[in-house]
């Protein structure tokens, strides 16, 4: 008799994008076309945060996130990751994220109704997590993409798998029914042990190897 | 679909394709899905919701061999360089092999 084979292709959504509204957003970028159905991977990580050191070569260093009593400290020990940014990025004054405008110029992701007079920083209409953002330098490795995009070293991710979400567009809004602990899920995993999360739409994959 | 036992690198089809090709019921081919990701790695949550139905001895296991499958495989596309899901039971990285269940006879 037969065998079915399922492929998935992850791919990272920081969380964020369920507390802006935004995770139907996730469905219709561009990079989202041939998106066939969606598996929720909730998953938590420990957060990352740029330090202030710049070494000779320009390079920027990322420190991960420990858990203290009432906060969030940075283990300035060993570094987690070498970042080169392009030429056209900096990292953002929260420290957690940056502001790379080829978020929008190569890939296409426009911010709605960005007002300049609402954030924080005037221009963060290109800011993105740090986390996310190192994720996909690690997915451009060895590929055209990555040209002048910036160069990350080191900074493996180490994701916990919290909770599979349904598949269906609207599995992670629901207030109420099988996927109500999300939300606890996810505030357990941002604030209380101080790590940030991400979620992975797990997807049909064109080539599989088996 | 292809013969058990077989490995090496294959095209999937959408799932559409598959649908029309297979004469399996979309919604069949999702809820395995997930229930097999749920077995492959495990997470506290989704156990305590499943209890003891769990991949493949579960309604959608026992749906796909009732039309005539008798092997699941979920495979990921290859992750990331330096990037690894880590589960109760399973971890998936770029280097991780497939996850095969034989369906309940």
């Amino acid at each position: 008799m037969p065998s079915v084979v399922i492929g998935l292709h992850p791919h990272l959504i920081p969380a964020g994008t369920i507390a802006n509204g935004d995770l139907e957003r996730a469905m219709t970028e561009p990079l989202a076309e041939g998106r066939d159905e969606v598996i929720y991977l909730v998953c938590s990580h420990r957060r990352v945060h740029f330090g202030s050191k710049v070494d000779s070569a320009g390079g920027r260093f990322a420190y991960l996130a420990t858990s203290v009593w009432g906060g969030m400290a940075w283990d300035t020990e060993e570094a987690w990751a070498r970042i080169t940014l392009p030429d056209h990025a900096r990292p953002s004054a929260l420290g957690w994220a940056i502001l790379d405008p080829a978020l929008e110029s190569v890939e296409g992701l426009t911010h709605r109704d960005f007002d300049p007079e609402l954030d924080p920083e005037g221009d963060g209409r290109h800011r993105h997590e740090l986390l996310p953002w190192i994720y996909d330098r690690h997915l451009e490795l060895g590929s055209d993409k990555a040209e002048g995009r910036g160069v990350v070293e080191r900074g493996e991710i180490n994701f916990r798998l919290e909770y599979i979400g349904k598949a269906e567009r609207e599995a992670l809004r629901r207030t109420t029914g099988p996927h109500h602990k999300v939300p606890l899920i996810l505030g357990y995993t941002l604030v209380v042990r101080a790590v940030s999360a991400c979620l992975f739409p797990a997807l049909r994959a064109p080539c599989c190897d088996v | 679909m292809f013969e058990p036992g077989s490995s090496g690198q294959i095209e999937v089809p959408r799932l559409s394709t598959a649908e029309e090709q297979m004469g399996l019921p979309r919604t069949l081919l999702i809820a395995a899905a997930e229930e097999a990701l749920i077995e492959s790695l495990g997470t506290k949550y989704n156990e305590r919701n499943t209890r003891g139905r769990r991949f493949p001895n579960s309604d959608a296991g026992e749906r796909l061999f009732a039309a005539g499958i008798d092997e699941v495989i979920l495979s990921f596309l290859p992750m990331p360089q330096r990037v690894s899901i880590e589960g109760l039971r399973g971890t998936v990285s770029r280097d991780s092999k497939s996850f095969r269940f034989n369906l309940p006879s």
